[in-house]
């Protein structure tokens, strides 16, 4: 037993360092192009480090361009996880008739292709009148709205109701148990529900050019530009970074929360109980 | 002593498939008594305390407390705390602000809700466990965190829904002490529901014996196993002799023999008494009620159960370690008068002569 234990426990860090280097090692070739300011073929590394990448970038706008996109994701973020959490709870507690029907036509932006979905809803925002940025932000919340559902939809499923029952009978109202008792409770899931939908905006390039028609540059759109256009490297992979880093830095920011407010220990042994309970088998 | 809490006609069907989870009882309670609704599964006793706590709403009938009708008062503005069988501590609260949560929410500063959780909580020995998370607790402390989480709410009635049930027994004999302590120093109406017999003669001053929705018997446990109402409330409770016969002016004639039973009415009824209640005798003895040969002897702990086959009828005795029997003995049996009852049924049996 003792080898194939050492086997095994070899084979998790082997895995364990190839998901890293798979991660990793493509970032590494663009963490040297941002303090690249020379590095002709066929060097293996910058011939000439500096911040010219970086000037450049600033002078092309990222600054702003990524101001609208975290102002983009963050509007996303704060309507798509509210909406996907009460769409959740109702599904899951079975307050709403043809549920099932209810929860595919939520889901099913997922499998659409966006593309199709998008060039059909810009011709009715463009006959509508309505402004590109207002039609980019609820395209973009329609598209999140299936990520936080789905991520709500599972944390309900584990949701002792009796929580909130107690807290009532303790002298909390609705309005208190909500605010103290049910979203601390399921914070951690709201937490990866909204950065799921931030994730959809911070990340978004089709509907903002189909939609915003060019005018709304956040930085997806500033990055795509750029790409395509100037062929500076480095350039491109500053705002390329820009872009990477910040969801890492947000994923960093919620880790705490993620991990806290798990159930007691005699909660979890009568999950069962409290499973039977959501459905109403008293 | 006058009801506090009154339950009138409640009445609460789940779905329209479904016969009534509840189908009207009426039940009370004084200030101060601890009542526990007994009943077996699906009996409808969470039911009841879901429809006291206002959880759920009755579809006819009323709860008061103290004469204040409670129809169409939101849950929080009752005055009723409600202890599930799971503690439900809030993970994201400290065993302190757990129980200050009740204080907290009745609008009283942080502070002083600490300072008054900090008693509750020294009212169930955890003194020393006010900054722990509520996840470090063992079973047994999550539901002494939660008794004192409910009693800071200083309820007019504390409705305990099977509260001990998960704990192993001698946690549960910790917690049964815990609660006389808890009522000789606040007196709380009680209202608590169990399926454990033992639980509810040792905790409770009254028992309501609830089957399939309806009140069988709301009595003292003596009585409830002395005196029971119905033979689904002596079924329910342990008993295993019945005598089915005819009262005729204080006589029970069955095919056991004629037997005293002062103040029961004339008509068809059933004599039952309790397998504790019988004594085995010498089958000379001129006391004995009946005489009969051992069938079986079952060994339960210190005690054993007897049956005795008198003239074809079986009477089961449950006897100390004092008391030798070996099967095929012939032994005589006494079923004391005082502990004779009879439960009222239409029947017609065929009288036998001779009375002891």
């Amino acid at each position: 037993m003792r080898p194939l234990r050492w086997l095994r426990s070899t084979f998790g860090v082997v895995g364990r360092l190839g998901l890293v280097l798979w991660f990793v090692v493509p970032l590494v070739p663009m963490l040297l192009w941002v303090f690249a300011n020379r590095w002709p073929y066929p060097s293996v590394l910058p011939t000439e480090l500096g911040t010219d990448g970086l000037h450049q970038a600033v002078t092309e706008g990222v600054a702003s361009a990524m101001g609208r996109s975290l102002l983009l994701a963050a509007v996303v973020a704060l309507v798509a996880t509210p909406i996907g959490a009460a769409a959740a709870r109702a599904l899951t507690f079975g307050r709403v008739p043809a549920g099932r029907l209810v929860e595919v036509i939520l889901l099913a932006p997922i499998a659409i292709p966006s593309f199709a979905v998008v060039m059909g809803l810009n011709i009715v925002l463009l006959r509508w009148r309505v402004p590109g940025l207002v039609g980019v932000m609820t395209i973009l919340v329609v598209a999140a709205i299936p990520y936080t559902t789905y991520v709500m939809r599972v944390a309900y499923l584990g949701h002792d109701l009796g929580y909130e029952e107690e807290a009532r009978t303790l002298g909390a109202s609705p309005e208190a148990v909500r605010w103290r008792v049910h979203v601390p409770l399921v914070l951690p899931a709201l937490t990866v529900s909204a950065f799921l939908a931030f994730l959809v905006g911070w990340s978004d390039y089709i509907v903002t050019l189909l939609v915003g028609g060019g005018q709304i540059v956040t930085l997806p759109m500033l990055l795509g530009a750029t790409t395509t256009g100037t062929g500076n490297e480095s350039v491109v992979a500053v705002m390329a970074v820009l872009c990477v880093l910040c969801p890492l830095l947000l994923f960093g920011a919620i880790t705490p929360i993620r991990r806290r407010s798990q159930p007691t220990h005699s909660a979890e042994i009568d999950r069962p109980v409290a499973a039977a309970e959501l459905v109403g088998s008293r | 002593m006058m009801p506090y809490l009154e339950l009138v006609g409640l009445r609460r069907q789940h779905s329209s498939n479904q016969p009534p989870a509840v189908n009207n009882l009426t039940l009370s309670a004084s200030r101060g008594e601890v009542v526990a609704l007994l009943g077996p599964s699906g009996s409808g006793k969470t039911t009841v305390l879901r429809l006291v706590a206002g959880l759920d709403e009755p579809e006819a009938g009323s709860v008061s407390v103290g004469g204040r009708d409670l129809r169409g008062v939101a849950p929080e503005r009752r005055g009723i705390a409600l202890m599930f069988q799971r503690p439900l501590l809030f993970p994201h609260l400290t065993v302190l602000d757990n129980i200050a949560f009740a204080p907290r929410m009745a609008g009283v500063s942080r502070r002083d809700a600490r300072v008054k959780a900090a008693r509750f909580l020294e009212l169930v020995q955890l003194d020393d466990y006010g900054d722990r998370s509520v996840r470090s607790l063992s079973g047994g402390q999550e539901q002494r965190v939660a008794l004192a989480r409910a009693l800071a709410a200083e309820p007019d009635v504390l409705l305990l829904d099977e509260p001990f049930s998960a704990l192993d027994p001698s946690l549960r004999a910790d917690m049964h002490q815990l609660l006389a302590e808890v009522r000789a120093v606040i007196e709380p109406t009680i209202l608590m529901v169990t399926h454990d017999q033992t639980e509810a003669t040792s905790v409770a001053d009254s028992i309501a014996l609830l089957v399939d929705g309806h009140l069988e018997q709301h009595d003292t446990p003596d009585r409830l196993y002395t005196q029971p109402a119905s033979l689904v409330v002596s079924r329910f409770l342990g008993g295993v002799n019945e005598f089915p016969g005819v009262v005729s002016a204080g006589v029970h004639i069955s095919d056991i023999g004629h037997l005293l039973v002062p103040d029961a009415a004339d008509g068809g009824a059933v004599l039952v008494i309790r397998q504790e209640a019988v004594f085995l005798a010498s089958p000379t003895d001129t006391r004995a009620d009946a005489v009969g040969e051992v069938l079986s002897v079952e060994s339960a702990g210190p005690r054993r159960t007897v049956t005795v086959r008198c003239d074809g009828i079986r009477v089961v005795a449950e006897v100390g370690p004092a008391q030798s029997a070996r099967v095929g003995d012939s032994v005589g049996v006494l079923l004391p008068v005082s502990q004779r009852h009879v439960v009222p049924v239409p029947m017609s049996p065929a009288p036998v002569p001779a009375t002891r």
